[in-house]
């Protein structure tokens, strides 16, 4: 066949090569596609058979049906924090009134008694007698020290002082705040 | 008829490049499809199945570590602790062992006790609010409780000092002393058991030293059984335990 004649078919020669190559190209595109297709779906495949997720919910079930033997004594513990707390608590803050009074009385020369006291809101009022004004004085002076230190009472107040002729006594009535 | 005219199609077809064109676009078409309909939903749901398993592994460390510590604690110790604590805190108003406290508390003290009151509030509902059962500033109820006494000043430093070392846990809230007869007002303390939800996965609190050293000390506050009755003259008109424990 002679093509040099046959305009057309030289045309259609020409566009047959290039379109065969663009086929061609195509065919690398299609079959790259499918390998990674296939690429992907076996190694998805191998992680989701694979996976350790179905073993380890199983391992934590088993687990927690052991834990749960133990929650009566899970329970107590969880009562004795609890309780602790509030107990401390209670214990740091409540007043302790017999330390007070302990207090009190060893700073009280020997022949000045405490012979009446009241607490209330934390504020102390008591009263004291001697036959001897300078063993009180000596007192309201070591309470006005104790009072400086802060550690046990802040004030100090002289509320009466009276005198009972009969007993041949004095009395002293003194208010402090309790810290 | 059908199955000829798709043969002749094909034979007439087969040569030509349309049809190669066709089948390499339709592959291209089929993977393009299956990549963005199953392949990139699959890889998605592959994170979240990571972030799961590593979850799941930090919940069983934590559950092994827990099961590990309960076998290890001291049972008897913690029912030990456990009383004590209830003990000093009652879970209900336990009138029974306030009156135990107070009687011990005035035969140590040797002091007699007059008459007393009680001042309970409601005792316990759920529609009570902590106002009605007379709350402290501690936030807890409690029983109050107005005590006559006959005693010296020393008796009745002694028995505040007794009443303060007994359990259940008080306070005095007042007192008034005049010569050898005393008012004291006590508070006792109670606590209703709390509404725990156990978490499993969630790390158990050991009894820390600090609360132990606590517990040990406030569990000599226990009043021991039976004390005899005292000789003394000027003994409590109570000398034994009103409710045997």
């Amino acid at each position: 066949m002679n093509y040099g004649i046959n305009l057309l078919e030289d045309k259609n020669k020409a566009k047959g090569g290039s379109s065969s190559s663009r086929l061609k190209a195509l065919r690398f595109v299609a079959i790259g596609l499918l390998f990674i297709v296939s690429a992907a779906s076996i190694i998805l495949f191998l992680l989701i058979a694979l996976s350790p997720l179905p073993a380890l919910q199983r391992q934590e079930n088993t687990s927690r049906q052991t834990l749960s033997q133990f929650h009566t004594d899970i329970v107590k513990l969880a009562v004795v924090n609890e309780r602790s707390d509030s107990i401390a608590s209670i214990i740091g803050t409540r007043p302790s009134y017999d330390q007070i009074l302990s207090l009190l009385k060893s700073k009280a020369p020997d022949g000045v008694a405490i012979t009446s006291f009241k607490f209330e809101e934390k504020i102390l009022t008591f009263t004291v007698s001697s036959k001897s004004i300078a063993k009180i004085d000596q007192f309201v002076n070591s309470l006005i020290d104790l009072s400086h230190q802060r550690k046990s009472f802040s004030d100090v107040f002289l509320t009466e002082f009276s005198m009972d002729h009969d007993k041949g006594l004095v009395l002293v009535t003194l208010t402090l705040t309790a810290l | 008829m059908k199955g000829n005219n798709f043969r002749l199609l094909y034979f007439r077809y087969k040569e030509s490049s349309y049809y190669s064109l066709l089948v390499v676009v339709g592959i291209i078409l089929v993977c393009a499809l299956l990549v963005v309909a199953i392949i990139i939903p699959q890889l998605q749901s592959w994170f979240p199945i990571r972030e799961e398993i590593t979850a799941t592994q930090a919940r069983i460390k934590v559950l092994d570590d827990n099961i590990t510590f309960m076998n290890s604690i001291d049972r008897s110790a913690l029912a030990s602790q456990f009383t004590v604590a209830t003990d000093a805190l009652p879970v209900e108003k336990d009138f029974g062992s306030v009156l135990n406290a107070i009687s011990d508390a005035s035969v140590k003290s040797n002091i007699s006790l007059e008459d007393f009151t009680f001042q309970v509030g409601k005792v316990g509902s759920a529609a009570a609010t902590p106002q009605d059962i007379g709350v402290t500033e501690n936030g807890l109820p409690v029983i109050e409780i107005k005590l006559s006494i006959m005693g010296s000043i020393d008796n009745t430093q002694l028995f505040l000092q007794q009443v303060r070392e007994k359990l259940p846990l008080s306070q005095v809230k007042e007192i008034d002393q005049n010569d050898q007869q005393a008012t004291i007002s006590l508070q006792y303390f109670q606590k209703p058991l709390p509404a725990l939800t156990l978490h499993d996965d969630e790390p158990i609190m050991p009894v820390s030293d600090d609360k132990k050293k606590l517990i040990e000390k406030i569990s000599a506050w226990e009043i021991s059984p039976t004390p005899g009755p005292t000789t003394s003259s000027s003994s409590a008109s109570l000398s034994v335990p009103l409710f045997p424990q």
